[in-house]
């Protein structure tokens, strides 16, 4: 046998990966003859050792476990979990029940602006993968939109009274229409997000932020290879299969869109922001 | 189409006890604890996308890292600095010239291995190339057998067995040098 061979076949000998009885006799006897194999399986051995003696093996952070779990974690809305409780009540009760829920439902819609959570945690975030968990939030319904409306200039208005201090874009996509928009906040920043959706049922979504915000003091980022793309072909472009994302900039604001019509063309969507 | 609410229950039983194991091989893959955070929360997020086609009763772990390891071939390993590339040769000839003294395993093991530091094993590994780092981590830090790691690396078993026959071989070489330099060593 060729010595490269039976080498590797002592390797395979000291992680117990020789199945086959009679190879395994064959290759420890050679083992126990040959010096020389008898070397490479010490070697082998002992650094399987040493790298499993001294794995230090560290624990994931308690923020990551706790940030995954509350990106999938699925949540059950507060008036839904009232509807389903209401069916349990029997009719006198049912009466005054109704009257409280309406009162809870009517202060929950009024106060609120729950989605925060879902779009970005107090630490520092990647804009292009956010986007991406955002799309998914929207798509699984954890997100659903602060405001309908089709009209980009009502959008706009609706950003700029809700308190976004940049100037946004609600750009129009050719074949698309626009569905409504979100304002999420975090550490004092509030951003605004868009979704439009095509005669198929596909959804395209925009989370449009004022470049200034990606500095270093901020809860979001770009990675500089990703931002050096931006730079050099006016967009970055990720395509996954099932999603297709992308960054582009314009007039100071930087947008991530995402959209799960991967047949849509770069051009489409670009285009608007050129 | 299964309920939201079940396939949650039976991810968080099943792929999250797997995390710390995860984060672990992304550590020193990427060599940063914050790309290794964002690799895991990617890996985990499209695992949980996925989570209805993963085959219940197959090997979960498995099935995480190999996840993790297309998200790190798209996303990471651009950004990730290769190691210097390990010149084989060099290491060829230090293993020829140490074979003559040193065929006493007790011996080989107590002078040269006993005093070495956790950092030093784990700095010898970051600096095998991926393709030999991968398959050492994979079988003698995380326990796969070949036949988990040849689909993780999408190779034939023999490759793997290659592989691993030349990484040890390598790292051999490395962590005699560190210990040569605290004064631990063979005569030779």
């Amino acid at each position: 046998m060729e010595e490269n061979k039976i080498n590797e076949l002592i390797t395979a000998l000291v992680d117990d990966e020789l199945p086959d009885e009679k190879e395994r006799e064959s290759v420890l006897a050679l083992v126990k003859e040959n010096p020389e194999y008898s070397f490479s399986h010490d070697v082998q051995l002992i650094t399987k050792r040493t790298v499993l003696k001294h794995k230090n093996l560290v624990t994931a952070p308690e923020s990551l476990r706790r940030n995954i779990i509350r990106q999938i974690k699925p949540r059950v809305p507060f008036y839904q979990k009232v509807f389903n409780n209401l069916f349990d009540i029997k009719p006198p009760v049912y009466a005054y029940a109704s009257v409280v829920v309406i009162i809870i439902i009517s202060l929950f819609l009024i106060t609120s602006n729950s989605n925060d959570e879902q779009f970005l945690n107090q630490n520092r975030n990647d804009f292009v993968l956010t986007a991406k968990n955002n799309f998914y939030s929207f798509m699984d319904g954890k997100i659903n939109p602060d405001i309908l409306t089709s009209d980009p200039a009502l959008l706009k208005k609706f950003f700029k009274e809700k308190g976004i201090v940049y100037k946004t874009e609600v750009p129009c996509f050719k074949n698309w229409v626009l569905v409504g928009g979100v304002i999420s906040s975090a550490n004092g920043e509030k951003y605004a997000h868009m979704l439009y959706r095509n005669d198929e049922g596909k959804m395209i979504y925009v989370f449009q932020v004022c470049e200034k915000y990606l500095s270093k003091s901020s809860t979001l980022y770009v990675t500089k290879d990703i931002m050096d793309c931006v730079q050099a072909r006016k967009f970055f472009s990720e395509k996954s299969g099932v999603t297709n994302t992308y960054l582009t900039k314009h007039h100071g604001n930087l947008f991530a869109i995402v959209t799960n019509d991967v047949s849509q063309s770069e051009e489409n969507l670009i285009s608007e922001f050129q | 189409m299964k309920d939201n609410n079940l396939l949650y229950e039976e991810f968080e039983k099943e792929a999250i006890p797997h995390m710390d194991a995860l984060f672990n091989f992304a550590l020193r893959m990427v060599g940063d604890s914050d790309d290794a955070n964002d690799l895991v929360q990617e890996t985990y997020l499209r695992a949980f996308r996925f989570w209805d086609k993963f085959e219940k009763g197959t090997n979960c772990k498995a099935w995480l890292f190999r996840i993790l390891k297309n998200t790190y071939i798209n996303s990471y390993r651009k950004q990730t600095k290769e190691p210097n590339k390990v010149d084989y040769e060099e290491v060829e000839n230090f293993y020829e010239n140490a074979k003559p003294s040193s065929t006493d395993d007790a011996h080989l093991e107590k002078e040269i291995f006993d005093n070495l530091l956790d950092d030093e094993v784990s700095r010898a590994i970051s600096s095998l190339p991926e393709d030999f780092r991968t398959v050492v981590i994979l079988s003698d830090i995380e326990g796969f057998t070949y036949e988990e790691i040849a689909d993780f690396i999408d190779c034939p078993v023999g490759t793997v067995r290659s592989r691993l026959h030349r990484a040890r071989k390598m790292l051999f070489t490395k962590l005699h040098k560190y210990a040569s330099s605290k004064g631990y060593a063979l005569n030779n």
